[in-house]
């Protein structure tokens, strides 16, 4: 399977410029997600590799084998649309056979091929039923399959279980994750569901105003969001804008403007300098009383709580700011309740302001 | 109010001069005017196919093509629409006359000798006036099914191969097959039930039957074979009436 490779790639509507000078390299059979909200121009530049949008500048590679000019049913890609797209006036058979068909395939190896495929995706025997027979989730593995069928050199999929409901959904990032891993296809899927991202991809590509915000793993991404709008993206995040005061041999003494002081790693950091703490709800630790040995300890006032079935959403004011943290069920908190936190330094994240 | 002139056309049709019930008025019905309801017929089948397969092509043309001359094409369609078949009709007679711009046009081409010029009034001139009408009917009725259709469908089957041909005809006209045969539906019983165009157009025989019927109550008065010539017209609609109502009630119930 061929890498994908984006090299400046730009396309604007008008005055709006949806895709900006992106520089991409999808690896050979990796699954790569194009993350990001509404508009960040993560289906356009999906559809431009699709063959569906010439760039107005910039190259696209297919291995070795420009196609930035090239159209779509010259590409050789597989294509999953967010609504399927399935042809309704044609059975689950003739809606795989159909690209097939057009390679003048052979009879007997289209029955056979479509067979295999339908298997693939748990679908046997299901051959005969037209689009509007199959439930949503049926209707989505056959818009799978319809993409593999044709041994795709690279698999494009946009949003495909947006469509779905909560639980379906989540089965099928497995199954489309487990999927690809077993062809070992080249893969590019576009969502903006950051928890479908976190699932399924080998790296992650964030993309917001049509740019290239950050790429890397999703550990990486999240663990080391490049700035805040990567950081309050994915995952959940409370900020809190603050300047560095002292910078120590192994750790820097950073101070909110209504004077609250923490200790974080120094990581490059310069005196007076200004930075963003984004604070992930799993490292904000509840204390039962103050610790004398512990960094970070703050008393914070609980503004709501909010019972999610199997943890507790909780709202707390440090200071002038927010921080959000999930608790486990069955504590029961009240607003204007006292709480001693414990913010350990380093898991505290610096990201430009 | 609305059956009783039906019913009493039939009736007639049925009646003889005395009053009482005879197969007459079809036998002369027949025997004088067969040669028209087959040329009515034959004028109705080839108007509506080949107004059929230009409204499709156009209709597939305009929804595909993102070009201004799509987009021109698109409103020039439209013009026949809105004009009467009398217009039409007027136009046509200056358009195809020996002398008229059609024939002048190939003359200049090189394509007829303008001293043996095409003789039109005829079952081709009636054809292509028909054809000038119906076809923007069509590609309006048919673009306005594919304009519904999300471009997903189309480029699912690009990216998977499928060319323009193929998109066109595997993917988009099947889709909308409804709306097609609605449209082929009403071009024919509208070509079968037109006056106009043929009483302008036609010299002489072999003519429409609903210039016979005209002629049949203008020239004789006799109601009774024009009822019987009404009849065949009402069997060759009524055939596609009952079938465009089958197909609405089934897209309607079934939704397809």
């Amino acid at each position: 399977m061929p890498e994908v490779k984006l090299d400046g790639v730009t396309k604007r509507y008008g005055k709006v410029t949806a895709v900006d000078h992106l520089n991409l390299t999808v690896r050979d059979g990796e699954i790569l997600t194009l993350l990001g909200p509404s508009g960040c121009g993560k289906t356009t530049t999906l559809r431009c590799i699709a063959g569906f949008i010439i760039p107005d500048e910039g190259r696209i590679f297919l291995g070795k084998e420009e196609v930035t000019r090239l159209p779509p049913e010259k590409r050789d890609i597989g294509f999953v649309f967010q609504n399927y797209a399935l042809w309704p006036h044609m059975t689950v058979f003739q809606n795989l056979a159909f690209g097939l068909q057009l390679r003048h395939t052979p009879r007997e190896e289209i029955r056979q091929r479509v067979r295999e495929v339908l298997s693939l995706v748990r679908l046997s025997g299901m051959e005969d039923r037209y689009p509007r027979q199959l439930s949503g989730g049926q209707q989505q593995r056959v818009a799978l399959a319809r993409a593999l069928v044709l041994r795709p050199r690279v698999l494009l999929l946009d949003e495909p279980l947006s469509n779905l409901d909560a639980k379906l959904r989540e089965e099928m990032r497995f199954e489309i994750r487990e999927l690809q891993r077993q062809l070992g296809i080249t893969a590019i899927y576009v969502t903006h569901d950051q928890a479908e991202a976190l699932v399924l991809s080998d790296r992650i590509a964030v993309l917001n105003e049509g740019r290239l915000v950050q790429l890397g793993s999703p550990e990486e991404i999240y663990q080391r969001p490049a700035n805040k709008f990567v950081a309050g993206f994915i995952g959940l995040s409370s900020f809190i804008k603050a300047r560095v005061v002292t910078v120590g041999a192994d750790a820097a003494i950073l101070e909110t403007e209504d004077g609250v002081r923490f200790k974080a790693p120094k990581n490059g950091l310069a005196k007076g300098q200004e930075v963003v703490l984004a604070i992930r709800p799993e490292h904000v630790e509840i204390l039962s009383a103050p610790s004398e040995v512990l960094d970070n300890v703050f008393q914070a006032e609980v503004m709501r709580a909010a019972y999610l079935g199997n943890s507790i959403d909780c709202r707390l004011r440090l200071g002038k700011w927010e921080l959000r943290t999930q608790l486990p069920p069955g504590r029961v908190l009240s607003p204007g309740e006292k709480l001693w936190i414990h913010l350990p330094s380093e898991k505290l994240i610096l990201v430009k302001a | 109010m609305y059956v009783y002139p039906f019913a009493l056309s039939i009736i007639r049709s049925f009646t003889d001069e005395s009053g009482s019930l005879s197969l007459v008025n079809y036998h002369k019905a027949v025997s004088l005017y067969g040669r028209d309801i087959l040329f009515s017929i034959q004028v109705a089948i080839l108007g509506t196919l080949i107004s059929t397969i230009l409204g499709l092509a156009l209709a597939a043309y305009i929804r595909l093509s993102n070009s201004r001359v799509a987009r021109l094409v698109n409103s020039i369609s439209r013009l026949g629409i809105f004009l009467p078949y009398v217009v039409v009709a007027q136009m046509m007679r200056s358009f195809l006359a020996p002398h008229g711009l059609l024939n002048v046009l190939l003359a200049n081409m090189g394509l007829v000798d303008i001293d043996a010029p095409l003789r039109l009034f005829n079952i081709w001139g009636l054809t292509f006036g028909f054809i000038w009408k119906e076809t923007p009917f069509i590609t309006f009725i048919v673009l306005s099914g594919l304009q519904v259709i999300d471009d997903a469908y189309v480029e699912a089957a690009r990216s998977v191969g499928a060319k323009t041909h193929h998109v066109v005809l595997r993917i988009l006209l099947p889709m909308i097959k409804p709306t097609i045969a609605i449209a082929v539906v009403l071009t024919f019983c509208t070509i079968v039930s037109t006056f106009t165009l043929p009483y302008m157009i036609v010299a002489g025989t072999p003519t429409t039957v609903t210039v016979d019927i005209a002629h049949r109550v203008t020239y004789f008065g006799d109601y009774q074979v024009a009822s019987a010539l009404g009849v065949f017209l009402y069997l060759i609609v009524g055939v596609m009436a009952i079938y465009y109502l089958r197909r609405t009630v089934r897209e309607e119930v079934y939704g397809y």
